[in-house]
């Protein structure tokens, strides 16, 4: 019988190809099995989860711009 | 008229195309280049323009491939192996188990809701900005881009297991910076 318990840090990896349905059965539920009996493979998807719902806001809050030079070079370049 | 349009084009979406491309590959003057590139790729092109989609998204369409490029030269610059793919995996001991010192900590947030401070954002950048440039280009391809896998294995050329390796330790690593610059300081 294969093992049912996976290391920590099979069940991170697990975890990220679950998200593409790339699991299969019994992986799946050696992962469960892990998530139900490790707490810090519990916090851990939560905040993978959290982290994977808000890393596209870094988009509306990035306020990097242009200095005018950089923007004179590009119009220099199209000339 | 040339002149006209170009600062026209330049005045109006260059800002734009920057704030696009700065997060996703974390350096300043790369993301210069690539919105340079943008607009000169538009501007060669600018005949075979149709105007089926705004002028604006076709600036970004041509400057989400150029990025995709600029990760591409990035892997093939890395002849044999892949920096963040070596064995050795800090955030974890031998056996497999989270280290004592990384491992995952209750931050102490409502995970249903985002966070607004402004300040994060920037240590959210800069924790990104410290992944190894592969690490980072998977992660953001997947996250940022929402590619699939398979996609990204075959812009990238890689096999699926580093795509894994790579993505996995990008996200471990990116957690334990956040956590370690923000949330358990
Ligand atoms: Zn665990």
């Amino acid at each position: 019988m294969k093992a049912l318990n996976i290391s920590c840090k099979k069940a991170a990896e697990y975890m990220c190809k679950k998200e593409e349905g790339s699991l299969g059965f019994w992986q799946n539920f050696q992962l469960s099995y892990h998530l139900l009996v490790c707490g810090l493979c519990r916090i851990f998807k939560q905040q993978d989860q959290w982290l994977k719902d808000n890393i596209c806001k870094v988009d509306e809050h990035c306020k990097g711009c242009l200095s005018e030079e950089d923007k004179k070079a590009i119009l220099e370049k199209l000339r | 008229m040339f002149e006209q349009k170009a600062t026209e084009w330049v005045n109006s979406y260059s800002d734009m195309l920057y704030r696009y491309a700065l997060p996703r590959v974390s350096d300043s003057d790369v993301a210069k280049d690539l919105v340079q590139e943008t607009f000169l790729a538009a501007w060669r092109n600018i005949k075979t323009f149709k105007g089926e989609i705004s002028e604006k998204n076709w600036l970004f369409t041509i400057l989400k491939n150029k990025i995709i490029d600029h990760y591409r030269k990035a892997v093939n610059r890395l002849t044999d192996s892949f920096p963040g793919m070596a064995d050795d995996d800090p955030y974890f001991e031998e056996g497999g188990h989270w280290a004592k010192e990384t491992q995952p900590k209750e931050w102490g947030v409502d995970y249903n809701n985002p966070i607004e401070a402004k300040e994060f954002y920037e240590v959210l950048e800069k924790c990104k900005s410290k992944l190894k440039e592969m690490q980072n280009a998977v992660f953001t391809m997947k996250y940022m881009e929402g590619m699939e896998s398979e996609e990204i294995c075959k812009e990238l050329n890689i096999t699926p297991s580093n795509y894994w390796v790579l993505l996995h330790r990008a996200k471990v690593q990116l957690r334990a910076c956040l956590e370690k610059n923000w949330f358990v300081k």
